[in-house]
């Protein structure tokens, strides 16, 4: 046998042992400091005088005062780098402010939703999180008790909900109680390219809600006057369908129809879009695309997406909501701006919406401190944080009209329309069964309609046939 | 008694698929072209994205694509390494990658030999249970494995994500059994008439020829667990212990992406592995293996 | 053969007085492969019963689960996308993974040619599998694109005007199959460590057999690269019947469900729809279909794959 391969079995055992103690060490150690505070992506603004502000910054008639260290977590989806390190400053400044409390804070890249399920299937729910009723209902909240009831603390604070959107507000009672308090709160507006409208003379469309004269069929005028062919290609579109579900609801609401028929108590009870108005609705999104040609197919539209066609420039308006204008203000090549959403059959607009909220889960260990915190993030100050680095709409009324959020120096000069569109939201189809419907009978039929294989009618009469069984059991 | 003399002979690659002789040039200026066409084909996403990661923002969107930036932005690479804790994600990856490789090399190739060199009763029947456990879609064990690891107060450590790793693994122990059946038995029986233990067969016989199969076994561990997402992304919460591949989809976000930046940091994190591939090519191009025994 | 070798050979199921006769045989292969024993009894066995479980079961994730019996599978017999997603993932299957295999082997003796540059081939070939998934999912997109993307537009050089792709119905499939086999590089490796292993000196006995280079592939190459081969089929298919991030990130099993994946529809099952019960349900039936798929190719194995270190019965 060899001299040199001296190493015999115990010898072997010994060192694997040894290298699977270090890595057991390695791994054990406790996570190191979080990551350096960081730079601030924008500078950060001060806080605006609005007495709302003040209010919900008071200190809390009976202060917690407890001296033993707690330690919460802080769940979130990242949204963007920017968001990633306001939520470190939040829960710094947080620790400042309180030195008893940690609150720690867990960004989630990816998968959100299956890491919050998975979290609150396995027992371990997060203590507090960043809230989406698309995912889990507020009924499902409420039956399956996950989330803290937060009015008893809200009375105990005398805690101003004023400054919030009513309806915002809305989205997380049920039952007379208080779930969670609300982040954001977006609708859907007309983005435009202006330099396209300039160059067909064609006047944009008017920003004010409340007018009346922007009807379907002006605005079929326009995206014709938009559409430019070349021979049998088309080299510019009049107008992009975002097939996006509250996009194209909001069509629906425009013509005076709905989605769903609720009950007293606000749920769901049949889809009511079998309706000749929203059959009508529908069916003219399918006509600008294979009829009218003014839109292009999804098919056409696939490359990159919605947003990469109109950044492009070939794109005279789309539908699209005030989170996304942080990146249509990376869009150097033209100038755009937004407008409202064009009224059909309807006496006054509506548009899709909703919003995200700050919740507690319902076992947390310590319910004192994890309002305190949430408090603390949805103060106007916590939602100007946000709004500095951008991708929200903030739910405050204060936060949304200020002069941070509208930015005159940058597009879009009327951005005062997200905040006049936040009036006319109606609210998403509440119902226990509403996620499985949407995702397993409504987007795939909707799908046959934006491929142009069958009509609105036959579409939203197959969704309800469908889902009105599954709406029922909800 | 016999005795063992080895000789070498080399296993290194000929061309023995082309034919001799003045064809040769032919043969090999055909399959220079063959290989041209799909080098270009797999070159146009990384041209993309070398691209893309050095584009001023306003940039990104242009179509028809600006394939050479202009200005050329090297400053993206350093926004991407400075907008996340990128040495800390590099730290914990490097950590786990490194762990992962030693566990599995060690832990596959015993059972491996196991499996192709021993006889024992159960065998064939484990064989294929483990084949079997490859068939079951991870999403449905994703909760009780959670629930599990939770009991064991693993959550947001490494240890779910690298002491598995020296429990072996079905695809890679499949891969190396199946490399060990390729051995002539002879040099086994010759080192137990010997009076070798099965460990030192396995040490000493087995592994030194194995050597390709553990460098595809370094390659693919490596490659799997610096880009490995959902494992980390379930178990790691908090954000120091993140690895690279986490801290990638940070860029990506519901409302936005930061393309060029993404761009940007997944060059970064692709170098390590592609490095390591080219540099492992050396095992593949010499191989000096022993294969005969004469007696 | 001795006779204490043939011993080992017969595996025999012990009787009480040759216990430890049985034990002293056997106990090194049990210790060789032990850590994957005790990893799966650790890890694996119990999240996987657990699951079967789960299969009986209507559990939404918050509340407790309820037993449900054979429910989950008479709605699976009545679910018309149970059918789909199984045609769907079948197709898929067949198609991509002997393609895979043709493709990634015949890359493999192209690379394990002795030409310059080699190491620069097999590096750019590796690259798909290194490229973020982000990437090379946008970088399709766009190449797959029916007016701006480049097979389109070299289709049209040669006057075919081309689908589109992955929002046509009939080519959403083949287009994610496209994409698989584009990705081969990866299995590469695999088949150059296999053709490494192949001794030349058969090659030299071949040659001075006068055997030409097609026969010495026939007659040398294929048939000792069988266990890699072999290795591929199975890894294949057990792959390729779960895959799920492509359709996830590409078509979301779009357009119209052409693309609905069983994995897919599992996973929407279980974090979107809330039903994780039928999801695991859906996963077991999955298992038990490549289970069967996988034994019939293992049974088909001793015709056609040749190990040389195979034991010699005797």
């Amino acid at each position: 046998m060899s001299k040199h391969l001296h190493l015999s079995r115990r010898a072997f055992l010994k060192a694997a042992a040894a290298a699977v103690g270090v890595g057991a060490l390695a791994a054990c150690q406790p996570a190191a400091q979080p990551a350096p505070a960081p730079k601030p992506a924008a500078a950060e603004t001060k806080a605006t005088a609005a007495p709302a502000a003040a209010a919900a910054t008071a200190a809390p008639k009976a202060a917690p005062s407890s001296s033993e260290a707690v330690k919460l977590n802080f769940v979130c989806d990242t949204i963007n780098t920017g968001h990633v390190q306001v939520r470190d400053k939040w829960c710094k400044q947080f620790n400042e402010l309180h030195p008893n409390v940690t609150v720690e804070h867990q960004p989630v890249p990816q998968d959100y939703n299956t890491k919050i399920q998975t979290l609150f299937a396995a027992g371990s729910p997060p203590d507090t999180y960043r809230y989406l009723q698309e995912v889990v209902p507020i009924i499902t909240v409420v039956a399956k008790n996950m989330h803290l009831r937060l009015d008893d603390w809200m009375k105990k604070d005398n805690y101003d909900l004023n400054d919030f959107r009513k309806d915002a507000v809305n989205l997380y009672v049920w039952e007379g109680g208080t779930y969670a308090l609300p982040r954001d709160y977006g609708d859907q507006n007309l983005f435009l390219n202006l330099d396209l409208f300039s160059k067909a003379g064609v006047e944009p469309p008017p920003v004010d809600w409340t007018e009346t004269g922007f009807t379907f069929q002006k605005f079929l005028e326009m995206a014709q006057k938009l559409t430019v062919k070349k021979g049998d290609k088309t080299e510019q579109w009049g107008f992009l369908v975002n097939r996006g579900w509250r996009p194209w609801a909001s069509w629906v609401y425009n013509n005076g129809g709905t989605v769903v028929k609720r009950d007293a108590k606000g749920v769901a009870t049949e889809m009511a879009l079998t309706e000749p108005v929203a059959v009508e609705a529908l069916q003219f999104l399918q006509d600008l695309m294979y009829k009218h040609v003014v839109a292009p197919r999804p098919d056409i539209e696939s490359e990159m997406g919605g947003f990469e066609l109109f950044a492009s420039g070939r794109v005279g308006m789309m539908i699209n909501n005030p989170s996304a204008v942080n990146q249509y203000r990376t869009i150097q090549a033209f100038k755009w701006d937004i407008a409202t959403l064009p009224l059909g059959k309807a006496s006054k607009r509506g548009t899709g919406g909703g919003g995200s909220g700050w919740a507690a889960g319902a076992t947390t260990k310590s319910p004192q401190w994890a309002w305190e915190f949430l408090k603390y993030i949805s103060t106007a100050q916590g939602e100007q944080d946000e709004v500095a680095v951008g991708a929200t709409t903030p739910s405050r009324v204060s936060v949304v009209t200020s002069p941070q959020f509208l930015d005159p120096n940058k597009p879009p000069a009327h951005s005062k329309g997200f905040a006049q569109a936040q009036e006319y939201v109606v609210r998403d189809p509440v119902n226990v069964r509403w996620p499985e419907v949407f995702n397993r009978i409504v987007t795939p039929n909707m799908d046959q309609l934006w491929s142009g294989a069958k009509t609105a009618a036959e579409v939203t009469k197959t969704i309800k046939a469908e889902a009105d069984p599954l709406l029922a059991k909800g | 008694m016999a005795s063992t003399t080895v000789t070498t002979t080399s296993r290194t690659p000929s061309s023995v698929h082309l034919t001799l002789g003045g064809r040769r040039r032919i043969g090999h200026t055909m399959v220079h072209l063959a290989l041209w066409f799909g080098v270009v084909l797999m070159f146009i996403p990384l041209a993309w994205t070398i691209s893309t990661s050095l584009k001023p923002v306003s940039d990104i969107y242009l179509f028809p694509p600006k394939w050479i930036p202009n200005p050329v932005r090297w400053e993206n690479y350093r926004e991407a390494v400075t907008s996340i804790p990128f040495m800390r994600y590099l730290w914990n990856t490097v950590v786990i990658t490194g762990l992962s490789i030693v566990g599995k090399v060690a832990s596959v190739t015993l059972v491996a030999f196991a499996f192709s060199r021993l006889q024992w009763w159960g065998r064939n029947v484990l064989f294929m249970v483990m084949i079997a456990t490859m068939m079951l879609p991870p999403h449905v064990t994703l909760i009780p494995q959670f629930v599990l690891f939770k009991r064991l107060g693993w959550i947001d450590t490494f240890l779910p994500l690298v002491v598995p790793q020296f429990f072996g693994g079905p695809y890679l122990t499949f891969l190396a059994r199946q490399f060990f059946m390729t051995l002539p038995r002879d040099l086994d029986d010759a080192a137990r008439i010997d009076g070798c233990s099965s460990f030192g067969v396995y040490w000493r016989i087995i592994m030194p020829l194995a050597r390709p199969i553990v460098i595809v076994i370094v390659i693919l561990v490596f490659n799997g667990t610096w880009n490995e997402f959902l494992m980390p992304l379930i178990y790691l919460q908090n954000p120091a212990n993140f690895t690279l591949a986490l801290g990638l989809r940070m860029f990506q976000g519901e409302a936005a992406t930061s393309w060029h930046l993404l761009m940007a940091a997944s060059l970064l994190t692709m170098l390590p592995v592609l490095l390591l591939f080219f540099t492992a090519q050396r095992y593949f191009m010499q191989g000096i293996v022993f294969t005969g025994v004469k007696q | 053969m001795t006779a204490a070798s043939r011993e080992l050979v017969r595996e025999r199921p012990p009787r009480r007085r040759s216990w430890r006769k049985f034990v002293r045989k056997n106990y090194e292969g049990w210790l060789f492969a032990s850590p994957w024993i005790i990893g799966f009894l650790l890890w694996t066995l119990g999240p996987m019963i657990a699951s079967l479980g789960l299969a009986f079961t209507e559990w939404d994730l918050l509340s407790p689960a309820r037993w449900v019996g054979l429910e989950n599978v008479n709605e699976m017999l009545r679910d018309p996308l149970v059918g789909k997603a199984l045609k769907v993932t079948t197709l898929y299957a067949l198609v991509s993974v002997p393609l895979s295999i043709f493709f990634g082997m015949s890359l493999a003796l192209l690379l394990n040619a002795k030409i310059r540059g080699l190491r620069f081939y097999r590096t750019a070939f590796y690259l798909p599998s290194v490229l973020s998934g982000v990437a090379v999912a946008l970088l399709w997109r766009w190449l797959f694109s029916p007016e701006f993307g480049l097979i389109n537009l070299m289709l049209s050089y040669v006057g075919i005007q081309g689908p589109s792709w992955l929002g046509d119905e009939r080519w959403a499939l083949p287009s994610l199959v496209m994409m698989s086999v584009w990705g081969v590089g990866a299995s590469t490796i695999i088949y150059l460590a296999g053709l490494q292993g192949i001794p030349t000196d058969l090659f030299e006995a071949a040659e001075v057999d006068g055997a030409r280079g097609w026969d010495r592939l026939i007659h040398i190459t294929l048939p000792m690269m069988t266990p890699v081969l072999f290795f591929q089929l199975v890894v294949g298919f057990i792959a390729a019947l779960q895959v799920f991030t492509q359709a996830y990130i590409m078509t979301n099993g779009g357009p119209n469900n052409a693309t609905l994946f069983m994995i897919l529809y599992l996973y929407r099952s279980a974090f979107q729809f809330f039903r994780m019960g039928y999801a695991s349900a859906l996963a077991w039936v999955l298992f038990a279909y490549i289970l069967v798929l996988t034994v019939l190719i293992f049974r088909s194995s001793s015709s056609w794959v040749y190990y040389e270190g195979e034991e010699k019965k005797g």
